[in-house]
């Protein structure tokens, strides 16, 4: 059950103890009273009931505990505010003895003034109610079916004789040490290539990605055989991850100037900040045959395990 | 944390099958599922939105052929691939004894499956796993599709180290059990040598 007892749920606890304190008193304080009055005995009862009743309402997974811990906790706030009413009671009307107020506001009607001012000033109290434990027979939730079970890492099949576990377990810490050596890993599998040369792309496409702000109507008229040169210099180090991108500036270095004319001066900022990504579906064909080459085949040990047995799956 | 029960003679490794959303994950599970025989495998628990789309993971127990006179069980697992399933795809890494690495070959999915090797990494180094210790294959699928780059750039951003790597139409089965048998076999390998050398 989620804990959701917050600092409005307090403050209308306590509005709610104020104003049933208050009116608890106002109805007790009044000259006519019920005609009908049911026992002591009786109305605990039926308050208790009620309570009861309002527990399970509000968590219907609340423990037996639980359960009569709520019934408790209704029953003394509701004694609280009979009595706060009998206080305040005695003050106004300055009795001496408590005897009196206290008699009056126990009578039923400022009774149920409190009764259900208690219930008000109880409902957030609820969320600390123990609740009872998920019983063994119950039909499980996916959440809790032997496959997910599974995909957390719970023990399969513990109640087995022996069980060797392969690999290291979960270990705690050390995830940014090792996420930066697996990076690392990525990258020193990649050499250094420097090439002379320059990749040709439709200047056309080459706007379609730039910030919509810096170009102008003129954009429509360039024709698809205008193209511009990228040095291939500054498109090689990127190609490892599959993102070619450059600031908007540099792009407009490289236009020629038919079509520089295509884009309007931009807040200089965000002409150095924002990135213009060029399509790899052009620069890669046009890649000399080595820029994609890869040094010497370097797997991890545990490719290296010798002989491996085929695994067969019967299949249909 | 694949186990070993001498007892029962019988071993059980956990494979999950991870790449950028969309890319043919449960595609795989799927035609591995539907040809498969019916007693060696169990049934494919999927929870998807309605749009197809993998909301949790994909499930799939599987039984191989006795190995050693070993029965060996693999659990294979997909990843929702969408980005904001992130601690999904981590908790089912928990306990991984090998991986499939999905791509998708479209041109415009190219970044999305640098990024998701990435996550990949990161995901497992939560675990205090790596690759240099997991086995994994790659997958490069749709090749059936015309906007696909080539195998050797897909090579160069998603497989530098060269592990071995499948091209697959999942959808036709193309790749699939290809992949899988490489996948298995290497976490079966690499539980004998574990096991040899007394790492286990």
């Amino acid at each position: 059950m989620p804990r959701e007892f917050t600092a409005i749920s307090a403050l209308s606890m306590v509005i709610a103890s104020v104003a049933g304190t208050v009116l608890c008193m106002q109805v007790a304080n009044m000259e006519a009273r019920l005609e009908w009055e049911l026992s002591t005995p009786v109305l605990w009862g039926l308050e208790a009931a009620v309570f009861g009743t309002a527990v399970y309402a509000w968590c219907s997974r609340v423990s037996l505990g639980g359960w009569m811990l709520g019934i408790a906790g209704l029953s003394l706030v509701r004694l609280a505010l009979t009595t706060g009413a009998a206080l305040v009671l005695a003050a106004t009307r300055g009795d001496e003895h408590l005897f009196g107020p206290i008699r009056d506001a126990s009578a039923v009607a400022p009774r149920m003034c409190a009764f259900l001012f208690s219930l008000m000033v109880f409902y957030p109290l609820r969320t600390f109610l123990p609740v009872r434990r998920a019983r063994a027979g119950r039909r499980r939730t996916f959440s809790e079916s032997a496959a997910v079970k599974s995909a957390l890492g719970a023990v399969v099949g513990s109640d087995s004789d022996l069980v060797i576990w392969a690999g290291s377990e979960p270990r705690a810490g050390g995830g940014e040490k090792s996420a930066r050596a697996a990076t690392s890993m990525l990258d020193r599998a990649h050499r250094p290539v420097r090439m002379e040369g320059a990749i040709e792309l439709p200047v056309r496409l080459v706007l379609a990605q730039m910030p919509p702000e810096l170009v102008n109507e003129r954009a429509e008229k360039i024709s698809d055989s205008h193209m511009m040169s990228v040095p291939l210099e500054a498109i090689l180090p990127q190609l490892k991850e599959a993102r070619v991108a450059f600031s908007p500036a540099q792009i407009r270095e490289w236009l020629p100037d038919s079509a520089r004319r295509a884009l309007t001066q931009g807040d200089a900022d965000a002409e150095e900040t924002e990135s213009v990504i060029l399509p790899l579906a052009q620069i890669v064909p046009q890649l000399p045959q080595d820029a994609l080459a890869l040094p010497a085949p370097s797997p991890p040990a545990w490719a290296n395990v010798g002989d491996t047995e085929s695994v067969v799956f019967a299949t249909v | 944390m694949a186990s070993v029960n001498y007892a029962l003679k019988e071993i059980s490794c956990k494979i999950v099958y991870y790449g950028p959303g969309m890319c043919g994950k449960t595609t795989n599970l799927q035609y591995i599922h539907q040809h498969t025989m019916s007693d060696k495998r169990g049934n494919m628990v999927s929870l998807a939105t309605p749009g197809e789309r993998t909301l949790f993971f994909d499930f799939l127990p599987l039984e191989a052929s006795r190995i050693h006179g070993f029965r060996t069980k693999f659990q294979l697992y997909t990843v929702p691939g969408q980005v904001m399933y992130n601690s999904t795809r981590k908790l089912v890494l928990r306990g991984v004894d090998g991986l499939i690495f999905v791509c998708d070959s479209q041109w415009e999915k190219m970044r999305e499956n640098f990024d998701s090797f990435r996550n990949l990494m990161d995901n497992l180094s939560s675990y205090g796993y790596n690759l240099e210790t997991a086995p994994y294959v790659v997958q490069y699928n749709k090749r059936d599709l015309p906007n696909i780059a080539p195998v050797e750039y897909l090579q160069y951003v998603i497989n530098p180290r060269q592990v071995p790597s499948f091209e697959g139409i999942a959808i036709r089965g193309e790749g699939v059990f290809e992949a899988l048998n490489a996948i298995c076999s290497l976490v079966l390998a690499n539980l004998s040598e574990k096991q040899k050398t007394g790492v286990a």
